[in-house]
């Protein structure tokens, strides 16, 4: 007998084992959307505020540097694009191993992804759910029955020598994603509609990791299951407009749970075909197909250099032959791979081994049922009656709750239960022309957020529940407590990993309620403040810059405010902020007239 | 006799017939009498209960079904050190049904040939007579057909695309049968064309691991139904398909199918003419949806992560894997062209796709010809012929008997040998049972019969072929009892 090949090394030995006890579990649960487990860790760690400011700022950037970059005047561009989209599937498409994007090479591959002698496809059921999901969401026709493919071309990270897909018949087919003011300028408010043509199943390859001598192949992410979204040809009107089509397509794709990795993970890529006609022609130019593009910022390049290239050859009298590009990164430019006329044949042959994927009545209905909120219906939610946020502040919220991490059912839960405890309260007065959930996503946003950044928190490790926030802001609104003293218990007390009291038991434990003092009696308080000497003789030395001001004529200026704060500091503190500042600001500003 | 002398005399007959070329890996002699003796044990402890009837008996498994304890090879360069890192479900349920695996049979290379001549480790041969020259034993079974003809095993497992067992059987004067389609696992069968393999042992059923297995729910369905409408204890209407009357057949042949149906007919079956008009297409459907389906099951074999691996991996024009792909031998590459050119976009329409439907009218045909209906398919008995259909069909499995090696090799077109197939092929693209018999006729050499039942009814095609058996039987095959199915 020959010796043996070493075949094993290539297999998980997890997997193998799973495999040999053929798994008991017969359906494999979903992952719940919130699921973290495969995501890799939050790029909003800490930092969320500031983080998502500079992504504010630079989106504004490029789009003003953009707005630069318009295409020539007597040309139209239009484009089309397939993204592939990694499906939020706990498992592969036709095997029993796990996805995975951060495992350590070649430890998650099941015989049939290593496309070993007599191994079979077998559906995996589950993955069905994300992909309706992502066809729902995108407002297509849903196919009864569909069919796999089999795209066949040689490349070491595709073991098979082939790509199961859907070519003959898809998942999905005709539907569309409406772009609006606020995904793109150049949207007007009745929106841009974008026709997707289909959505289709397919495998994911393998990974290849390039070095000087040798490339090293990742089989983890072989089989994996895959969307891919094709839009049918639409015109841009500058090259931000398709990056604002793809951010649009990530954003829903979240939304719906469909998929859980951005691109800047590797889970979105995307070819573009770009063609470009002179104004007034209605056929399409010839169109040329640049691949595998994996970041917005790529996409946006590729299509701006390629439109240069075609436009070139159109001015220079030539023909735009229709071809296959790349995107050389180091040129910035794009490169022919090969062109259609010489493409390569993938004959397609229907999967003798898998039958057809038959959707049974009733069951996209009740998908689209449990769909959650798309992100324009999200946004129209937050700023509408129920909610009052503006714009800026609900996609504030939208974007630090990416990846569902819980941001914006936290903040409806306070709105909920402080409105709830408002009603009941006697005392109940709202600030006056200030909506609840108006002041809710204040606190959250700036209140909440920064002090999570302070402490460099993610918002997981939030230790505020729902209750906790709604009841400081409900003691807050009913006048119970001083905003000043609704700042600091935030910032501190709350945050202490050992406070267990609930917000009532410390704002009477340590006396912060606001105290029914007189006018008189507060300002007697004030009065030995100013005049106390038990601070080294701080007070006197501000008393003392006080009346030289005085002297000046300067009385009424910057300055002096900055030097009576220094008093209402000490009177609030004295009084541990139980009185609102405004009636301690007027107490100090009575007593410094009487004494400087 | 008892378990352990039955092995030593298998044992005898594999060193004796060692030049027959019919074993790629055996196992080691020690290891397998102290399998059988484990079993022999098993069956005389106080119990006395054998795990099934083949518990302790040696069995042969064709190279292209995947083994742990051997290397799988398909007989081909590119698989010469594969071991597989499972074993196919059919051998799991064989060894744990207490069978011994023996060894693998050799082949044609990835089962894609009707002599078992094109394999990487040399032809099968079959027994040569008094210093006659070797005969084939036929393709691509040939080597599990020859170790069970020379008794070097109880029996041995096959796969049959599209005559795969029942050619070897019929030119060796054994049984070989192959059951419905999705009746037994393929998991670890090393696919040529997925559509078309079958294999069978005692122990089929349902696998979650084969995508086009039949479901427990679906077998239990169709057996349900066949049952109510079986002519039970009467007479068979036994059917004789005219298109299957070629003027190639020999006259052997031709003689020995008369045989077998005067014999049934004395037995008081009805005997009928059946017509299957689209019978003459079911040989290039065959020819264009096989290398099809293999071009595309092949294309894994790159050698980049098992397997041969040519030094070089692209070709000097770029073309990548392409010297690795240089090592199939001749056979597999003249089909993985073939395969490629007719799902190309240019040939797809004119090819692929007629023969598909060339498949469907061919499987009508069968079904219009049977007194129950498909009911895979169906789950209407009106869809049947009823009466005026016939509960199997009878027809020769090969052309004329096993031809000489030397003169297969003089064939001018590797097409000829096509040809041999055009007798096993229609029952493989309609998917139903079919087992081959071997039929004595007079003092000649026996003649390989099938016999070809509706979609799941193995059992009236299993107590036709006892009929003949016990009439007509060469006593070659005599240990295959019709009850306990086995291949080959």
């Amino acid at each position: 007998m020959p010796p043996r090949t070493p075949a094993t090394a290539y297999i998980c030995q997890s997997c193998l084992r799973t495999f040999h006890l053929r798994l008991r579990l017969h359906s494999i649960p979903l992952r719940r959307l919130t699921t973290t487990t495969t995501t890799p860790p939050s790029p909003e760690t800490g930092t969320f505020r500031k983080d998502l400011k500079t992504r504010l700022k630079s989106e504004r950037r490029s789009r003003q540097s953009l707005k630069c970059r318009t295409f020539p005047e007597a040309y139209v561009v239009t484009c089309g694009l397939e993204i592939h989209a990694q499906l939020n599937c706990a498992r592969k498409l036709f095997s029993r191993s796990s996805t995975s994007i951060s495992a350590p090479p070649n430890t998650h591959i099941a015989p049939f992804d290593a496309a070993l002698p007599g191994s079979q496809p077998r559906l995996n059921k589950s993955v069905l759910l994300p992909a309706l999901r992502a066809a729902i969401a995108l407002r297509c026709r849903v196919n009864e029955v569909s069919r796999f493919d089999r795209k066949h071309y040689f490349y070491w990270d595709q073991p098979s020598g082939y790509q199961i897909t859907q070519f003959y018949s898809a998942l999905a087919n005709d539907g569309h994603v409406m772009l609006y003011p606020h995904d793109t300028p150049y949207a007007s408010s009745g929106g841009v509609r974008v026709p997707i043509r289909q959505v289709q199943l397919e495998q994911d390859t393998g990974k290849t990791i390039a070095s000087a001598n040798v490339s090293l192949v990742d089989l983890n992410r072989v089989g994996a299951g895959l969307v891919e979204i094709i839009t049918a040809p639409f015109d841009i009107p500058g090259v931000a407009f398709a990056s604002a089509v793809m951010k649009k397509l990530q954003a829903t794709l979240r939304s719906v749970g469909a998929c859980v990795v951005g691109m800047e993970w590797g889970g979105l890529r995307a070819d573009v075909n770009v063609s470009v006609r002179s104004k007034g022609v209605q056929e399409l130019g010839r169109r040329c197909e640049i691949k595998n593009l994996s970041s917005l910022k790529l996409v946006e390049e590729a299509i701006t250099a390629e439109v240069e290239r075609q436009v070139r050859i159109l001015e220079n009298g030539g023909v735009v032959e229709g071809e296959t590009r790349g995107w050389d990164v180091e040129k910035g430019t794009t490169k022919r791979l090969r062109g259609k006329e010489r493409g390569v044949d993938y004959r397609y042959m229907p999967d003798p081994d898998l039958g057809p994927v038959v959707i049974a009545p009733g069951v996209v209905e009740s998908v689209r049922k449990e769909l959650p909120l798309l992100p324009d219906e999200v946004l129209e939610q937050l700023t509408g009656t129920g909610y009052h946020l503006n714009v800026r502040d609900a996609q504030t919220l939208m974007m630090w709750d990416e990846g569902e991490v819980g941001v914006i059912s936290y903040y409806k839960d306070v709105v909920e239960k402080v409105t709830t405890a408002l009603g009941t309260a006697e005392t109940a007065k709202q600030k006056k022309g200030k909506e609840v959930g108006k002041i809710v996503g204040n606190w959250l946003i700036h209140g909440l957020g920064g002090t999570l950044t302070t402490h460099a928190l993610p918002w997981p490790l939030n230790p505020l529940t729902p209750t906790t926030l709604s009841s400081l802001i409900t003691h807050l609104l009913t006048n119970k407590i001083t905003s000043a003293t609704a700042k600091s218990l935030l910032s501190t007390t709350l945050f202490s990993p050992s406070e267990t009291r609930t917000v009532e038991q410390i704002i009477e434990q340590e006396n912060l309620a606001i105290k029914a003092l007189s006018e008189a009696e507060l300002e007697e308080i004030v009065r030995r403040t100013v005049t106390s000497d038990d601070d080294d003789g701080r007070s006197v030395g501000v008393l003392v810059q006080l009346r030289g001001l005085q002297e000046d004529g300067g009385g009424r200026g910057e300055k002096r405010k900055g030097l009576a704060s220094f008093f209402v500091g000490k009177v609030m503190k004295e009084l541990a902020r139980s009185v609102r500042a405004e009636r301690v600001e007027a107490a100090v500003e009575k007593v410094l007239r009487e004494v400087v | 006799m008892a378990l352990l002398e039955i092995a030593k005399k298998s044992l005898l007959a594999a060193e004796k017939y060692l030049a027959l070329n019919s074993l790629i890996s055996v196992q080691s002699q020690p290891e397998l009498l102290s399998q059988v003796q484990a079993s022999q044990e098993r069956i005389s402890a106080d119990s006395g209960e054998s795990k099934s009837s083949i518990d302790g008996q040696l069995i042969a498994v064709k190279d292209n079904i995947c083994t742990t304890d051997f290397p799988t090879t398909c007989a081909s360069k590119l698989l010469e050190q594969y071991v597989s890192p499972f074993d196919a479900t059919v051998v799991r349920k064989a060894k744990e049904a207490g069978a011994v695996i023996m060894g693998k049979t050799n082949m044609d290379e990835f089962g894609m040939g009707s002599h078992s001549m094109y394999s990487h480790f040399g032809p099968v041969m079959q027994s040569a007579e008094d210093g006659r020259p070797a005969r084939s034993a036929g393709g691509s079974s040939g080597g599990s057909a020859v170790a069970v003809a020379t008794g070097m095993c109880y029996a041995a497992l096959g796969t049959d695309t599209g005559g795969s067992v029942r050619l070897p059987a019929a030119y060796c004067g054994i049984v070989g049968f192959k059951p419905s389609y999705g009746m037994l696992s393929r998991w670890g069968v090393v696919a040529y064309a997925n559509s078309l393999d079958t294999l069978y042992d005692a122990i089929n059923g349902h696998d979650d691991n084969d995508p086009t297995s039949i479901t427990p729910q679906t077998r239990e369905r169709i057996q349900d139904r066949l049952s109510r409408s079986r002519r039970r204890g009467q007479r068979l209407a036994i059917g004789y398909p005219e298109e299957f009357n070629l003027v190639e057949l020999d006259d052997p042949v031709r003689d020995a199918w008369e045989n077998t149906l005067a014999h049934l007919n004395s037995q008081s079956h009805r005997i009928a003419p059946v017509s299957l008009p689209h019978t003459k297409h079911a040989l290039s459907a065959y020819y264009v949806l096989a290398p099809a389906e293999a071009s595309s099951n092949l294309a894994k074999y790159d050698g980049v992560r098992y397997g041969y691996r040519d030094p070089a991996d692209r070709s000097q024009d770029g073309l990548l894997f392409s010297p690795t792909r240089a090592n199939f031998g001749a056979e597999v590459r003249r089909r993985i062209i073939a395969g490629a050119y007719s799902l190309s976009s240019e040939a797809i329409d004119n090819y692929f796709l007629k023969a598909q439907s060339a498949r469907r009218i061919i499987q009508r045909d069968f079904s219009n010809a049977f007194a129950q209906p498909n009911y895979l398919i169906t789950d209407n008995l009106e869809e049947g012929r009823g009466k005026e259909g016939v509960d199997v069909l009878i027809a020769p499995c090969s052309l004329s008997k096993a031809p000489f090696l030397e003169d297969v090799k003089m064939q001018k077109s590797a097409l000829d040998s096509y040809v041999n197939d055009v007798l096993t092929v229609p029952a493989s693209l309609a998917g139903i049972p079919a087992i081959c018999l071997p039929v004595m006729h007079g003092e000649n050499d026996p003649v390989g019969i099938q016999v070809m039942a509706q979609y799941g009814d193995e059992e009236t095609m299993w107590e036709v072929a006892k009929i003949i058996e016990e009439g007509l039987g060469s006593g070659v095959g005599s240990k295959t009892q019709p009850t306990n199915p086995t291949v080959n």
